[in-house]
């Protein structure tokens, strides 16, 4: 693995061109973050503040209201949280020696490439010195912001691509699952059912593959609505839109039928019109993250974006552990029992990753760097106080209300808690 | 006196083809139709079917025919070929989207003597052989052009009651034969799937060739609800039941499309 690299991007002229262009390039969904430091920045705190808002932080939400001494370590523990693969301060030459070292020191144990632009004519020896010590004495690549434009150019390319793919999911027919592919067929132009399609069959895939596990965990004694809301949550929680949700249930039903599975998403006991038994709004789509992406305590966003994802209660969440959650292609696992998981997708699992390296249990002295999670204890409940102490039902739900309140999202109860999955293959059996 | 010159008779011929896919849309299996109109209509079929000779049918099991599957005597037979013909002109003349929507919404939300009942976007499109996005605009317009009058469409998936529309009139010649018979079976709304249905679906999907409509382990009514929705049907030249290439297509996922 090539190690991070820092990279003086120089522009003598002070152009406001490259000021935009560089700006422009700032994209946190594909790990490209540009901060634009206050005039006068020249401490540690200071610098952290203008990298938390550069990470989508609200300057207004706790605890960054002013610049503190956790700004820094929460910048770090956001740094290496987040996959982000390219920090890029702008006006650097403005800032202390002692902070490129602290950057440079930052980005190396964020695993982040660092690009500091220079708008003066040459940055200052201290400047160059301070950043060659912090890397080990090695001398920083120095070169011309187009070139440094250039190299993020590709990934900006990609990021429209991305951005296309997230926007108008077509919509789709509600019918029940027999019907629904061909009807999408017959309703939809070739385009628009090509991206259904694809979602659709990919679900029906993984859907297929987890039957066995659920045919196996309906023997247990967990419940068969909890078994179903499990498999549904992770089969569409990265969905990003209604139509998309409703893609793949349908195509969830289907696979789960194809192995001899029924999955009821509106069983005969609530077949009610009054009652909403299914909720197909998605639970985190990238407006939703973009949102709690403001929140900045490790612990609260982790408590909002969980119960987002998961609909539990909080009487359950504050029973998880560090080890309940554990990583699934770029994504979160989070592990209630050997039958019972969930899962937190690739756009927000950041979101909750920092909590493992939260620098809470941090000594207010301790500065030395970015928290590093061999270091520290690890705590036996994922939720802590600052002292380490355990949170209780009552005060995870208080702090997720107040995390909710502040990020402007609703937290909505389980999507599919009145859903239930029945073994057609015994019946069949016994009737033939 | 001269003799008239004697016209060649017209043949009548049934459409049974019709009275399948009513009795089908009426949830009835054939044994229940037989008890309701009379043993002609289910032990004739084998030769009525056919219907190429004359075969004579009693007028009274007609009369009971139509009453029971709500058919105008005059649906119950094909149309003559002048008409047809006559309609074939006029089809060149295609009607504006939103004269053909508010033609189908009357046609589906006011059912005779019936409370008139939900139809989801999807189903009407699927009836009118329209793509979903075609729908969308029809909708949007004729919401436009109705705002003036008073009425309104709820456009509502989740309502509580059937959307009220009332007032729309179905003007002449906006349906085609095909959408007008598709739009009467949405007159009864879909039950949900459950697990009678669902097991019966799996056992024909799973073992197929096994599965008849008198297999003394299913529900008659889950095979009808299951004819009803299209994802069955009766195999031709067997009694054993089969999916539809619809059913097919969205069970297995196959990347393979039916064929039109």
């Amino acid at each position: 693995m090539v190690g991070p690299v820092v990279t003086v991007l120089t522009d003598p002229d002070d152009s406001p061109a490259c000021l935009t262009a560089v700006m422009a390039c700032h994209a946190l969904q594909r790990g490209v973050v540009v901060c634009l430091p206050h005039p006068g920045t020249g401490s540690r705190p200071q610098l952290g503040a203008a990298l938390l808002v550069a990470l989508g932080k609200l300057p207004t939400a706790r605890p960054v209201q002013r610049p503190s001494y956790r700004s820094w370590e929460l910048a770090g523990c956001w740094l290496a949280a987040e996959p982000i693969t390219d920090l890029v301060v702008l006006r650097a030459d403005r800032l202390p020696a002692a902070c490129w070292g602290d950057l440079a020191l930052l980005a190396a144990a964020a695993g982040t490439r660092l690009w500091l632009v220079d708008a003066g004519s040459a940055a200052a020896d201290g400047q160059r010195a301070a950043l060659a010590a912090a890397s080990g004495g090695r001398a920083p690549l120095v070169r011309p912001w187009r070139a440094g434009l250039a190299a993020l150019a590709p990934a900006a390319a990609v990021a429209t691509g991305q951005r296309d793919d997230h926007d108008g999911f077509p919509a789709v027919p509600d019918v029940e699952f027999p019907q629904f592919r061909a009807t999408a067929r017959r309703v939809l132009s070739a385009a628009a059912f090509a991206r259904v399609d694809a979602v659709y069959r990919g679900t029906f895939a993984q859907a297929r593959t987890r039957a066995e596990g659920l045919r196996l965990s309906l023997l247990s004694d967990i419940s068969r609505a909890e078994l179903a809301d499990a498999v549904l949550q992770q089969l569409t929680i990265d969905a990003t839109s209604t139509a998309e949700v409703l893609t793949r249930v349908r195509a969830a039903q289907a696979g789960l039928l194809a192995e001899g599975l029924f999955l009821d998403v509106r069983p005969r006991s609530c077949r009610t019109w009054g009652a909403a038994t299914v909720r197909l709004e998605p639970r985190l789509d990238p407006s939703t993250v973009a949102r709690l992406r403001g929140l900045c305590d490790p612990t609260t966003a982790a408590a909002v974006v969980l119960t987002r994802a998961t609909g539990l209660p909080a009487s359950r969440l504050c029973r998880l552990r560090p080890g309940d959650l554990t990583e699934h292609r770029r994504g979160l696992h989070v592990r209630l029992s050997s039958m019972l998981s969930y899962r937190v997708p690739a756009r927000a699992a950041g979101l909750v990753r920092a909590v493992l390296a939260r620098p809470s249990f941090l000594p207010p002295g301790d500065t030395s760097g970015p928290s590093n999670t061999d270091a520290v204890a690890v705590p036996g409940r994922l939720f802590t106080r600052p002292d380490g102490a355990p949170l209780d039902d009552r005060a995870l739900a208080r702090l997720r209300h107040t995390g909710a309140t502040h990020a402007g999202v609703v937290l909505p109860a389980a999507s599919f808690r009145n859903t239930t999955v029945t073994d057609l293959h015994p019946l069949a059996r016994s009737g033939s | 006196m001269t003799d008239r010159p004697r016209r060649p008779a017209r043949r009548l011929v049934i459409d049974w083809a019709l009275v399948e896919q009513r009795r089908v849309a009426a949830g009835m299996t054939h044994t229940e139709l037989a008890d309701r109109v009379g043993a002609g209509a289910v032990t004739g079929p084998a030769r009525l079917w056919t219907d190429n000779d004359h075969d004579t049918v009693a007028l009274g099991l007609l009369e009971r025919l139509c009453q029971v599957l709500d058919l105008h005597p005059t649906e119950l037979f094909r149309a003559p070929t002048r008409n047809a013909q006559r309609r074939h002109q006029l089809a060149h003349a295609e009607p504006a989207d939103v004269a053909v929507l508010a033609a189908a919404l009357a046609t589906v939300t006011c059912p005779p003597g019936r409370a008139p009942a939900a139809v989801s976007s999807a189903r009407l499109a699927d009836a009118l052989g329209w793509p979903l996005a075609r729908i969308g605009d029809a909708l949007a317009a004729l919401d436009a052009q109705l705002a003036d009058t008073g009425l309104r469409i709820d456009h509502d998936p989740a309502a509580t009651s059937p959307p009220p529309v009332r007032g729309l009139h179905a003007r002449d010649r906006h349906l085609t034969d095909t959408q007008r018979a598709a739009l009467h079976r949405l007159h009864n709304p879909e039950p949900s799937l459950d697990v009678e249905i669902a097991r019966l679906l799996y056992a024909i999907a799973h073992d197929p060739r096994s599965i008849t409509e008198r297999h003394l382990a299913y529900d008659p009514a889950a095979v009808v609800a299951l004819q009803q929705r299209g994802l069955v049907r009766r195999h031709t030249g067997g009694s054993y039941l089969e999916l539809t290439e619809d059913a097919h297509y969205s069970l297995a996922a196959d990347p393979a499309p039916p064929a039109p």
